[in-house]
């Protein structure tokens, strides 16, 4: 009786002990399951700590696309009594040695001798600091001063006191060889000249001026400075890449897909067929740019163009159309097949009429997947020969430009006449010019900006991988979502 | 009353053949015709095939006429690009090891255990809400991927590291292999967890009925049941670890020493054909051809690891 009990005890211990392991076991795996699935967000989360602000920011270009040198004035025109004048951003006063102590100039009207900050920066270099309140005669006041203002001293993020200076406007003087001053009134604008102490203020002999047009990240080139880079070349190459991939990949893999479902014989040349593509899918894709290397570009002497790029890429990217493709088709039953048969529909009457538009659904998601995947290549366009940095886009199809033949006529009237006029400007078409440019990805940019040494490049690398990454998931998203909806809506 | 004559059969504008075909000849040309043309772009993937494998072979050829195999196979240097030039390949092939085997550590376990997580404890719909989100996971460019090894997962390491003692540099095999870890793991996941859906539910209920916990039916029953489809999966991760590119080039830093020491920097096979791609190497140089012996390597050691996957799926498929 007693050993029954004592039986039932261990036993009972036993079941509790197992459910214990196995509520163990599955907290475990939720765990690990919701960890790894919130990397996706750590990642999100950085990606917009780091590069957010740098995505949405401008900066400001000369109308010609220039950067202002740091000699020039930047601020609101504005009409005074006398004239023009210009009112210069406040800056942060850096001391060039120790013995300027910013703290004692707190609240006072200073002039300051040094240098105006890089564009894109904010702290004024200051070599000298002197006081400088109302009253002052000019001749006590260095003609090398250029800039006067209000000092402000404020605690800074790490303790330190930083001053601001809010500069006084800045005189401008114009002759009869000064720009005209009037449109700028209101805008803000680039003055070119050098900065002098005279009569009581600062002041800029004219010598060139202009608006300043803002630029935003999208609509920047890449560039040295860090402040000024933008993906504009890169996403551009990003969109004809793919239209181009997309074109070579989807035709071929519909058909190719068509075939191995409806018309191919169960014989050793399909299973040869078949086993191919299915090695294709996972040939590493830094040998596709090899396979491009050597033969696009070097056997069959392509240049190093978007064309190449899309052929490889497309190519790359066949064996997810083709295999999307067939799954497609083999979800439509056989019924079909036969109902269309049996009205007399021949094999490809079948196949235009019944089989492709019912398979569309699959194709289209197929398609989607793989224009996501391709996106994201980089390593095989190394390998072709995107490039790194590039300062132009690829030929617009019309554009107001100087056309190849008169560019060759040029040439040919330069080689014997070296005054020969410089070739005219005309309506451009050429269509299909924009196959043969180089370019360059984003993915590509993302990769040369993160290797570089400066944290400011991270910055435009986490921004560019902000847009690459909505843009990848978006396709994603879209590809699963249809692929949900398809698969509630079959009917048969 | 007489019968009227049959109606007169109307000539077809075509001919008919005699044969049970009622096609017009017209319609089988087009026929043929377009059949011919899907042949060649299904085809296509053949002349593919024969173009990577010949663009290798011919790049590499050279190269080994220059370079014996003995020299490849046993130097343990690779300098191609110094004045002392040594072409021993085990650096890279170590490098491609040491990052895939890190990488296999973060993602087997985790991949493993959250298939079993998903296929045995998880609700229906909470499944469906997962296993969409694991896609985007593996969508994820790996450029990205990069950024995210060398910006964030290096400094966390090296805080982690430095409590220990231990000093880890900033181009390091660790880093990018527990990012590609986390790259391939849902790959392992979704395969193994298909995997052991596959098994009947007869298996899965007849273990229930014997008083089992999911745990138990899972480790003892499920994962033995599914094994060839588990070996499948981890298989492929490998395949998929050995071609990884961007994470490598960008958190692994540029330098072929030959090491088993993760903490330290290495190349890869394909992160140094993405170097020398990069730089200046001119066509037809001896240094040129190094990619492309380097790349036969990664094919060979790619369809190694594609046949074996799919000889042990077939042979070790449980017959339900």
């Amino acid at each position: 009786m007693a050993e029954s009990k004592q039986n039932l005890q261990s036993a009972l211990a036993l079941i509790k002990r197992r459910k214990r392991i196995d509520v163990l076991f599955g907290t475990t795996g939720a765990i690990l399951i919701i960890s790894a699935l919130s990397i996706l967000g750590l990642l999100m989360a950085s990606l917009i700590h780091d590069g957010g602000a740098r995505l949405f920011a401008t900066h400001e270009v000369r109308e010609d696309g220039e950067a202002p040198s740091y000699r020039d004035s930047i601020g609101m025109v504005r009409k005074s009594a006398a004239g023009f004048e210009v009112v210069p951003d406040p800056y942060i006063l850096r001391p060039a040695g120790e013995e300027i102590d910013v703290t004692l100039f707190d609240g006072k009207r200073v002039a300051i001798e040094g240098t105006y900050p890089q564009p894109g920066r904010t702290e004024m270099n200051v070599e000298t600091l002197t006081t400088l309140p109302e009253g002052v005669p000019d001749s006590a006041i260095s003609k090398e001063t250029v800039a006067i203002g209000q000092v402000q001293v404020i605690k800074g993020a790490n303790g330190k006191s930083l001053a601001n200076l809010t500069l006084e406007p800045i005189v401008l003087v114009t002759d009869e060889d000064s720009p005209k001053l009037e449109p700028l009134v209101g805008k803000r604008s680039w003055i070119s000249g050098k900065r002098r102490f005279h009569e009581g203020h600062v002041t800029v002999p004219v010598s060139a001026a202009g608006q300043l047009v803002p630029r935003s990240f999208l609509s920047s080139f890449p560039s040295k400075d860090f402040y000024r880079a933008g993906i504009l070349p890169a996403w551009i190459g990003s969109l004809l890449l793919m239209i181009v991939t997309m074109v070579i990949a989807v035709p071929l893999g519909i058909a190719a897909g068509v075939y191995l479902e409806e018309y191919a014989p169960k014989n050793r040349l399909t299973a040869l067929i078949e086993i191919n593509i299915a090695n294709l899918a996972g040939v590493p894709s830094i040998i596709w740019g090899l396979l491009g290397l050597g033969l696009f570009i070097y056997t069959f002497h392509m240049e190093r163009s978007i064309f190449a790029g899309g052929l490889t890429l497309g190519l790359l990217v066949l064996p997810i159309v083709i295999i999307s493709t067939r799954e497609a088709i083999r979800a439509i039953p056989n019924i079909i097949r036969e109902g269309s048969v049996a009205l007399g529909a021949t094999k490809w009457q079948t196949v235009r009429h019944h089989i492709i538009p019912y398979s569309m659904g699959g194709i289209l998601t197929g398609s989607i997947i793989a224009m996501g995947r391709a996106i994201g290549e980089t390593a095989p366009l190394i390998c072709i020969g995107a490039v790194f940095f590039i300062n132009s886009l690829p030929a617009a199809p019309v554009s107001y430009s100087v056309t190849d033949q008169a560019e060759t006529e040029y040439q040919g009237r330069l080689a014997e006449d070296a005054n020969a006029p410089a070739p005219e400007k005309s309506l451009n078409v050429q269509p299909l010019g924009w196959l043969n440019s180089k370019f360059t990805v984003v993915p590509i940019q993302i990769y040369d900006w993160v290797s570089r040494p400066e944290p400011e490049f991270h910055q435009n690398a986490a921004a560019a991988s902000i847009l690459l990454l909505v843009i990848t998931l978006s396709l994603n998203g879209v590809a699963i979502y249809l692929r949900y909806r398809l698969r509630r809506k079959i009917k048969w | 009353m007489s019968v009227a004559a049959p109606p007169a059969i109307t000539k077809p504008t075509e001919s008919i053949s005699f044969e049970a075909d009622l096609r017009t000849r017209r319609q089988r040309r087009i026929e043929f015709v377009i059949e011919s043309l899907l042949f060649i772009s299904a085809s296509l993937s053949v002349l593919i095939t024969i173009g990577i494998v010949g663009m290798l072979l011919r790049e590499s050829i050279p190269f080994f006429k220059e370079v014996s195999l003995k020299q490849f196979l046993g130097d343990t240097q690779w300098t191609p690009n110094f004045a002392d030039k040594h072409f021993g390949i085990w650096p890279l092939v170590c490098g491609t090891f040491v990052t895939t085997v890190v990488a296999l550590f973060v993602a087997v376990p985790v991949g493993l255990i959250s298939a079993i997580w998903l296929s045995e404890y998880a609700p229906g719909q909470l499944r469906e809400i997962i296993k969409p989100i694991l896609e985007l996971l593996a969508a994820v460019p790996t450029v990205v991927y990069g950024y995210f090894a060398l910006l964030i997962v290096t400094p966390i390491l090296q805080t982690m590291l430095r409590a220990v003692g231990i000093e880890l540099p900033t181009f390091n095999m660790l880093s990018a292999g527990v990012v590609m870890g986390i790259m391939i793991m849902p790959y392992i996941a979704s395969l193994s967890e298909d995997a052991m859906r596959a098994v009947p539910l007869a298996m899965r209920e007849g273990s229930y009925a014997m008083g089992a916990t999911r745990m138990q039916t899972a480790t003892r029953v499920i994962v033995p049941s599914a094994l060839s489809g588990l070996t499948a999966a981890f298989i492929l991760g490998v395949a998929r670890a050995i071609g990884e590119t961007m994470i490598v080039a960008i958190a692994a830093g540029g330098q072929p020493t030959f090491t088993l020491n993760p903490s330290k920097e290495a190349f890869t096979i394909t992160s140094y054909i993405v170097a020398i791609s990069k730089g200046d190497t001119p066509h037809g140089t001896l240094e040129y051809r190094t990619i492309f012996a380097a790349g036969l390597v990664l094919m060979l050691m790619t369809l190694v690891f594609n046949i074996a996957g799919y000889v042990i799926r077939k042979r070790y498929r449980q017959a339900y």
